[in-house]
């Protein structure tokens, strides 16, 4: 084995290892960038989320008061129909009468501010189904759930951690062909730029191997 | 034999290039964990993001539906309790069965007016706002610390092995300088190369092994069932669960914290005082540490641990009512009766200068700062009322006026401030309490019984000096050392400036109510400013 020949190789192979090198380091700046993107979308889905859920519940909240300034109005103005009803000085039918109408007017004005589908048979109020009644009108088309972009997130954080071994591994074969300088060998140099080019392009094939994973 | 050196270093081309793989090597090395510590940082900060936005949604939506269920209906029950007192004192049988069923109707329209709130009695509300959103919000937050904690530390981390990688590429380039150099300047760019690697090295290592901020998930459970059993008054098992959390992680300072304050209201003031020194050992706001170990000192008569943590803070926040306060606190407790005054004068100068330049930009000063003037004044009192402590110097009558007139002189900046108004000169001396009989003639008083006020009003009569027509006049009641604002009474002076005066005080919270049963007190303020002492009734 010739020395130049050796030589050629080990600078082919140096040739190859930066290249591969290069490109992993690539699609790693990329994966680490999606990452960053997923989380960003993650954050947006909470803030999403809590915005609908405070909203809702200001929203439901004063459904509730309503319906309480409702049902006490109700057993106001059933207490001056009573009066009315039981009355038997006409002096007073007038006055009374008068007494009834005001009555109504707390409840007819407390009946508009919440809505009535909500209202069960039983006079409860289903806070929880109104609740999930604004929420969703609120969010609307956008997207309030962040676990999708957490797991993509994680799954792109995975994926990182693996093509930066792979980066190592190519630092392992500079070193590998650094110490062709010091072996008088061409043949045993040779060998080593032969399996470093070989190894370079298996760790190629990996970095392409690793982005094609699908997140679970 | 530098020569021998250079020389031999002249033919070390080979050896060099090995050195550049190490140094690669290594980069590659410190490169894995920079991106370990960078996606970590990242992914501690969406956490501590996610647990801010959880935290803040989860405690917005529960204190707005507690407004809704636990207030606003509490509100709409007093409406028709009253009005069935007064369906009751009227005869009015059906109207009272209507306005029961309405109340019995917001055990179905209010969770926290149902079950198994409503069986819980006393303890139904705080039960409620826990399920509701106390143990969620609590461990949101405390999420929210610990992972923000980890977020910093990581971030510090990933930052560090940035700086180390670039160092790394300048002993890169340095060392590729060597191989187109040669004697004496490869020597000097050598060598550096080669100390900077071993900088580096060590620096690495030493980021490498910096500590993490503990964490414990078994700590934080711990910690949020000891806070929620703590908010629902199970003091017993609020710290038995905080020890639960000190023994998984015994540097978490909220859980000494929370603890102290239990162990104080426990009345163990040696052991409150041992665990607030260890919140602030574990780092926990040392601001919230300062005020009660001050406090604490002076309730045990460590006066000069109360001087010292004081005189650090307020070193520390010069401008804090809370702190200038304590520092009151503590020459009250001292013989000084000048250092008094001096302190008091500190907290009021201060005051008015951060109210004015709050107004200055058109704001407002918030509640908190407001309340900490009168908060100051509360502590300095109840200190003052308290036994002395064996072997503390004896109060002089000159240190007595100066307390007193603090106390008076906290209370009158907080009512100056808030209601924005100008001191006068105006005064009321001799003031005495009491009501007036059929005859309209004052009747002095200091205790009462429910009917007192049925119709009649609360007299104070007085002498009156300077006080001018249209003087802003307030009232102020306390019941059992609390002030209960919806009994305050607000208006303009409308007597002569000069001379005896009789003021009547409504106490008019409609036609049912009447003063429940206990230890009352007044307060009288003219433009502000307090005047007299605080005059205390009972109802009986």
């Amino acid at each position: 084995m010739k020395e130049t020949t050796a030589k050629i190789v080990v600078a082919f192979a140096l040739l190859l290892s930066a290249s591969c090198g290069a490109y992993t380091a690539w699609r790693m700046s990329v994966t680490d960038d999606s990452m960053g993107d997923s989380y960003n979308d993650a954050a947006l889905a909470l803030i999403v989320d809590a915005n609908a859920s405070i909203r809702a519940s200001g929203d439901v909240a004063n459904h509730a008061r309503a319906y309480m300034d409702f049902r006490a109005a109700v057993a106001n103005e059933s207490i001056a129909g009573d009066a009315f009803e039981a009355n038997t000085d006409e002096t007073m039918t007038d006055v009374l009468a008068g007494v009834q109408a005001q009555q109504a007017i707390p409840r007819t004005v407390a009946k508009s501010y919440f809505p009535q589908r909500f209202v069960l048979r039983d006079g409860s109020y289903n806070q929880r189904a109104d609740t999930r009644a604004n929420y969703a009108t609120i969010v609307g088309r956008r997207t309030a759930d962040a676990s999708g972009p957490l797991a993509d997130a994680a799954s792109f954080r995975s994926k990182t951690d693996q093509l930066v071994i792979l980066l190592f591994g190519y630092s392992i074969i500079v070193l590998l062909l650094a110490c062709t300088e010091i072996i008088p060998s061409p043949l045993i140099n040779t060998i080593i730029a032969t399996v470093s080019s070989l190894v370079s392009i298996g760790l190629a094939i990996q970095t392409i191997l690793i982005e094609q994973v699908v997140a679970k | 034999m530098m020569k021998r050196i250079v020389d031999r270093l002249n033919e070390f081309d080979g050896w060099i290039g090995v050195i550049i793989g190490i140094v690669t090597v290594f980069a590659g090395i410190v490169g894995m964990l920079q991106v370990h510590a960078g996606n970590l940082n990242t992914d501690y900060r969406a956490q501590t993001q996610k647990y801010s936005l959880d935290a803040m949604r989860i405690r917005s939506v529960g204190e707005t539906m507690v407004s809704a269920n636990l207030d606003y209906a509490s509100r709409v029950e007093v409406l028709l309790t009253q009005q069935q007192d007064l369906a009751e004192l009227n005869g009015q049988t059906d109207a009272m069965t209507t306005l029961g069923d309405a109340k019995d109707a917001l055990a179905v329209i209010s969770p926290a007016y149902g079950e198994p709130y409503a069986s819980m009695g006393d303890k139904g509300p705080a039960a409620y706002e826990v399920d509701v959103y106390l143990r969620d919000a609590t461990n949101a937050e405390q999420m929210r610390t610990f992972m923000q904690a980890l977020d910093m530390a990581w971030d510090t981390k990933a930052n560090t092995y940035i700086v180390h990688l670039t160092l790394l590429a300048v002993v890169l380039g340095l060392l590729g300088l060597c191989l187109v150099m040669s004697d004496i300047p490869r020597l000097m760019i050598f060598t550096t190369a080669i100390l900077i690697t071993i900088i580096t090295a060590n620096w690495s290592i030493q980021t490498y092994r910096e500590p993490l901020p503990a964490y414990s998930a078994a700590a934080v459970d711990a910690y949020v069932k000891a806070y929620t059993l703590g908010y629902q008054e199970d003091t017993a098992g609020a710290i038995a669960a905080y020890d639960e959390a000190i023994a998984a992680l015994p540097s978490y300072g909220d859980a000494h914290y929370e603890r102290a304050l239990l162990l104080y209201s426990e009345g163990k003031n040696d052991e409150a005082l041992a665990g607030f020194a260890a919140a602030r050992a574990a780092g926990y706001d040392v601001s919230s540490v300062d005020s009660w170990q001050s406090y604490l000192y002076l309730i045990v008569g460590d006066t000069a641990n109360a001087r010292t943590i004081t005189e650090e803070w307020v070193k520390r926040e010069p401008a804090s009512p809370t702190a200038l306060g304590a520092m009151i606190a503590v020459t009250a407790a001292e013989t000084d009766p000048a250092a008094v005054a001096a302190a008091a004068k500190a907290m009021r100068d201060s005051a008015i200068a951060t109210v004015a330049e709050v107004r200055a930009k058109g704001n407002e000063p918030d509640e908190d700062f407001l309340y900490a003037i009168e908060e100051a004044a509360d502590v300095i009192a109840e200190l003052r009322d308290r036994e002395p402590i064996a072997g503390a110097p004896e109060r002089s009558p000159e240190q007595a006026l100066a307390i007193d007139a603090a106390i008076a002189d906290a209370r009158s900046l907080e009512t100056t401030l808030a209601f924005q108004l100008t001191p006068s000169a105006g005064t009321l001396a001799e003031l005495t309490l009491g009501t007036k009989d059929e005859n309209d003639s004052f009747v002095a008083a200091d205790t009462f019984d429910n009917t007192s006020f049925d119709g009649i009003p609360l007299t104070v009569q007085a002498t009156a000096t300077g006080v001018t027509a249209g003087a802003h006049v307030l009232v102020k009641f306390y019941a059992d050392g609390y002030e209960d604002e919806s009994l305050r009474f607000i208006s303009e002076w409308d007597q002569a400036s000069d001379g005896a005066v009789s003021i009547d005080v409504p106490i008019d919270l409609g036609p049912s109510y009447v003063l429940p049963e206990g230890s009352y007190a007044v307060e009288i303020y003219i433009d502000g400013t307090l005047q007299g002492a605080r005059m205390e009734f009972v109802v009986e």
